[in-house]
Order: C-alpha cells, then structure tokens, then sequence
C-alpha cells in the first residue's frame, strides 16, 4: 500500500512533507554527497540578507544535555552574492526550493525578497524574523506582534509567491504572533526556530559561545516545539512546518498529529546526515503499519477526548 | 600553545602550519559553526582546514 504524502504549505505543493531546517544544510550542495535533495520535500536555504554577514565570534556552536547551543550569527555573502554565485545552481534543482531570508528592517525583507522574486528555481520565501543571534534593537521580531506585522506585510508586498513565516519559541504566547502573522498575509509558518539559553565553562569563569548566549535546539527542545505547534494549530488556519529536535519518524509523526502539515529536520542532520531520509522512510513504514492511505489523514488528529 | 609556537616560528622565520580544532555541527563545511578568524575572514575548520598556514590564524579573535 502506498501513502500519499504530498502535502500543500500556503501554495507550495510538496511531494513529501519531509523538509530540512534553515541553516543546518547549508546551500544544499554541501549534503549531495549524502542526500539526494530530489527524495526531500522542500529544501530551505541558510538564511540570506541583504548584506554580506561577518557572523559571531567563535566559539559558535557547544553541545548540552540533549541538544546543541548556536550562534552563528547569520553568517552569509549577502543578496548580490547568492545571486550571483549560488542561484545558478539551482537550475533544475530537483525539489521546491525555500529560499530563508532575514533582515533587520522591515525593508530589508522586502528588497531581498523583491530582488529573488523573479527566480522561477524559487518555489517560496521562508521570512526568518526569529534568528536569536542578531541584535535587533535587542529584540526579536517574532517577539512583538506589530514588528512581525510590519516585516510579513512588507514581504507580502514583495512578492506573489507563498511565504513561510518562521517563528520564534522565545516568546509568552506564541499564537498572538501567529495571529499577528496571519493577518499581515502569511501563507504558512514555520515554527520553532532555537530557545535562547547558554553555557558557562566553570574553570574559565567565561561563557562557552563567544556570543555569551546561543540558541538550543535538538530533542532537549521538542516537547516546547509540540506544544507550540499544537497550540498554534488550535488558533490560527494557517499550515504549520514543524520543527524542533525531530530526530526520527516517530518525533516527526508527533508533530503531524500535533496540527504540522509538514516537518524540518535540523540538529538531526548534524548526526546523521542522511537523517532526513530516514524520517522520511519511517513515515512511510508508519503509514504502512497503521494503514494510513494519506499523510493528510494524520495532521491535527491529536485525540483529546 | 598552537599561539605560542606560531610565535617562536615568525620570530625564527620558519615556515609554520597549524592543524585546528573548533567544536563542529555538521563537519560538511554548511552549518559555519566551526570556523577560526583567519586575515582573509572566519574560515570553516572541517572545510577550509583543519590544517592553516600559522601566520594566517588570528588567535583569539
């Protein structure tokens, strides 16, 4: 028996709902030697901005109980580059391709997005306005609903294509930025980008990221990723990507019963880079052993009763 | 010590290459959380190293 597992993300039809995370698959060559992107349902981009980003210092990244801290930094050779040197690459890449951008004005966002609007290789933009690492008048924009209005609506303006908003967890209630989302014209979200924390080496009496703090991601932050995604999924009609320390099949099943439309798989590609099909052959292998016919059958089919 | 050395060999004019180590992410040169400031900008250890010509490292930067 076979499942169908495509699945439709604001306009952006996948042939499988299995996609990798922003930032933690580089361009997407850098993986060809261990994952075929035509098996993968979409492939999201490390994030691009407008300019060319330094990134942190290092330190960037520390390992902690079940998951990794990071702070690249947005590291990045800025919109003229990717065009240049990355996008011709990308002709006839064998999947959707998301291209994440970030920024750090609201126009920002939109010249990027205006500037790669054109690109037929481009299936649809992931608006990362939940990056921890960069200082944005110490904020996040995903942590204030009128900011993300401003940068989804400005985005909105630059292009027809579906557009992803990626969320941030480090906020009180996550669905008032999901509404916030919604209204200002999102296609679908993505949700959730890393939980800020840190690590301090004892001996040296100094912080272990040459940022001081980073973003946890990893299985240590699922069950914070599930809960979102479900209490995102009661709120707001959008479809939701989930993401947040899959690690196999079954943490991903758990996001589509929990109201995800699709998944990312990220930290899981620092362990195994192959990770990505393997979640997706146990979804597969799921749908199989339970009699499933369609992926869509199990997304929000959470039983409360 | 790797800083040290690279010291004792420009002081002495000897040619000096440094192999590197950095907590690493994916190791495929993509996640960028490896890399060591060199003077032509950071560069990704697992990808662009791990082996550095000495005088090219800036340490502690």
């Amino acid at each position: 028996m076979k499942i169908n597992l495509s699945v439709d993300i604001g306009g952006c039809k996948l042939k499988n709902p299995v996609m990798v995370a922003s930032g933690t698959f580089g361009y997407g060559d850098e993986f060809e030697a261990y994952v075929d992107p035509a098996k993968l349902g979409a492939v999201v981009t490390k994030t691009i901005t407008r300019h060319r980003r330094e990134g942190n210092r290092p330190p960037r990244l520390c390992e902690t109980v079940g998951g990794v801290l990071n702070a690249i930094g947005l590291q990045n050779s800025g919109l003229d580059d990717f065009i240049a040197n990355k996008m011709k690459r990308y002709k006839g890449f064998p999947t959707k391709l998301i291209v994440s951008v970030g920024g750090e004005t609201s126009a920002e966002y939109a010249e990027v997005i205006k500037a790669l609007t054109s690109f037929d290789e481009i299936a649809a933009f992931e608006l990362n306005i939940s990056c921890p690492n960069i200082e944005y008048r110490d904020k996040i924009i995903a942590q204030d609903e009128e900011l993300t209005r401003r940068a989804v609506r400005a985005a909105r303006g630059a292009t027809q294509k579906p557009l992803i908003v990626k969320l941030s967890p480090n906020v009180c209630d996550i669905t008032r930025i999901a509404q916030a989302a919604q209204e200002a014209g999102a296609d679908a979200l993505a949700l959730i980008n890393t939980l800020l924390g840190m690590a301090i080496d004892v001996d040296a009496r100094r912080s272990v990221l040459g940022n001081i703090t980073g973003g946890l991601s990893g299985p240590a932050i699922k069950p914070v990723a599930l809960r979102m995604v479900w209490q995102v999924h009661n709120k707001v009609t959008l479809p939701i990507i989930g993401m947040g320390g899959i690690m196999d099949a079954r943490d991903a099943i758990e996001f589509f019963l929990a109201g995800a439309s699709a998944v990312a798989v990220g930290t899981a590609n620092f362990v195994e880079p192959r990770a990505s099909l393997d979640v997706l052959q146990g979804i597969q292998a799921y749908g199989v052993k339970h009699k499933i016919t369609d992926i869509k059958e199990l997304i929000g089919s959470l039983s409360v009763g | 010590m790797l800083a040290a050395l690279t010291a004792v060999a420009k002081k002495n004019d000897i040619p000096a290459y440094v192999s590197l180590e950095e907590f690493m992410g994916c190791g495929l040169g993509a996640c960028l959380g490896c890399v060591i400031r060199t003077t032509s900008g950071y560069k990704r250890i697992c990808h662009d190293g791990p082996v550095f010509p000495a005088s090219d490292v800036m340490w502690g930067k």
